[in-house]
């Protein structure tokens, strides 16, 4: 369990509560992943901030040069451990002739987006310790437990490079009938679970739905609203990510 | 360029580090500090900005701040991984913006592993 007590400064408690709800949920079977395979995305993640392939690639003047191997666990599936890797360490220079190749090798949509959401929650959490100066948190052992393996039928391939849900399709079902439904959030829809953490995380650390639509709001927040867009573009800035 | 809060400008060439200063942006020095150290290796520099910020801004600014550097390292990936659009209702400005800063060069050697 993630322990949040001993955090260096004063940190506004649904911020640490989303934190401790999104560490729990690693430890336990998703939609296409086992509680096992969820733990060692997150331990598959941190490796690669490690990995000497990586570091070249990175380095590189294409990142889809020559073979090599990823220092990896041996957990995963060839193609998802390419894509936590590449996630992790050169995420501007994705593309989807790059996705579609590791396709062609037996990576699938659902748990590919899955892994998206469970390592974007895991380095959510690193990232927040690190710049706390804190060591990272333990990974969670793993609980028993079956993946559903199900994805809404509605989802589809369109304006993304994976199939998206259309709200109007089905706002209730997988929005909860919010209708504020930016790309962002939609993408991570075909596995609804993981796109609730993820706005539970979005709003807990950067703003409620409503307040980024309203220019000014900065919630209550330490930093006013300018201080939190220019540190966010500043952050986007350094990834070459203007998203 | 406009900043959210209406009469106040916001420079952001130093977003892209191209301006001294605070850029417009009360401490935003202090802030683009702990972004680019947490991007980078130097534990001494992260110890620094950290003690920085929480003397001159407060200890509960340097947890939002931290916050912020942590969930938008996460949405970078989640947009990139997933090849989703910009939105129509923020698309313009989003561009004016990434050509003030010039954030779509590609530059490699200049980025850093988290």
């Amino acid at each position: 369990m993630l322990d949040n007590s001993s955090l260096p400064v004063p940190v506004r408690p649904e911020l640490t509560e989303t934190q401790e709800i999104a560490w729990e949920r690693l430890s336990r079977a998703g939609s296409w992943w086992s509680a096992a395979a969820r733990v060692a995305i997150v331990g598959e993640a941190r490796k690669a901030r490690s990995c000497s392939l990586c570091q070249e690639r990175k380095q590189a003047l294409s990142p889809f040069g020559g073979p090599g191997r990823h220092l990896e666990s041996g957990l995963l599936p060839a193609p998802y451990v390419d894509a936590i890797h590449r996630i992790v360490t050169d995420p501007g220079r994705l593309t989807q002739q790059w996705l579609d190749g590791l396709r062609d090798e037996g990576l699938e949509d659902g748990p590919y987006i899955e892994l998206v959401g469970v390592l974007v929650t895991s380095l959510c959490v690193d990232v927040f310790y690190r710049t706390l100066g804190l060591p990272v948190p333990e990974l969670p052992a793993p609980e028993s437990g079956e993946p559903t393996r199900t994805s809404p039928e509605e989802a589809r391939k369109d304006v993304a490079w994976v199939p998206l849900v259309p709200p109007e399709l089905a706002l209730d079902t997988v929005y909860d009938g919010n209708p504020i439904t930016p790309y962002v959030r939609q993408a991570l829809s075909l596995v609804p679970d993981e796109m609730r953490n993820l706005v539970r995380m979005e709003i807990s650390h950067y703003l409620p739905l409503e307040a980024m639509r309203r220019p000014g709001d900065n919630a209550g927040r330490a930093l006013d609203r300018m201080q939190l867009e220019f540190l966010a573009a500043r952050v986007s800035y350094l990834h070459d990510c203007f998203y | 360029m406009s900043s959210l809060d209406a009469g106040e400008e916001v420079d952001l060439e130093k977003v892209a580090g191209r301006a001294e200063g605070e850029g417009g942006v009360r401490h935003g020095d202090l802030l683009l500090a702990l972004a680019d150290a947490a991007m980078g290796d130097s534990v001494e520099d992260l110890d620094r900005v950290r003690l920085e910020i929480s003397g001159q801004m407060g200890p509960e600014a340097l947890g939002d701040a931290a916050a912020i550097v942590a969930i938008f390292w996460c949405n970078v990936r989640v947009a990139d991984a997933t090849g989703i659009p910009l939105d129509p209702v923020n698309s313009e400005l989003r561009m004016e913006t990434a050509d003030v800063i010039g954030i779509q060069r590609f530059d490699p050697a200049g980025a850093v592993l988290v």
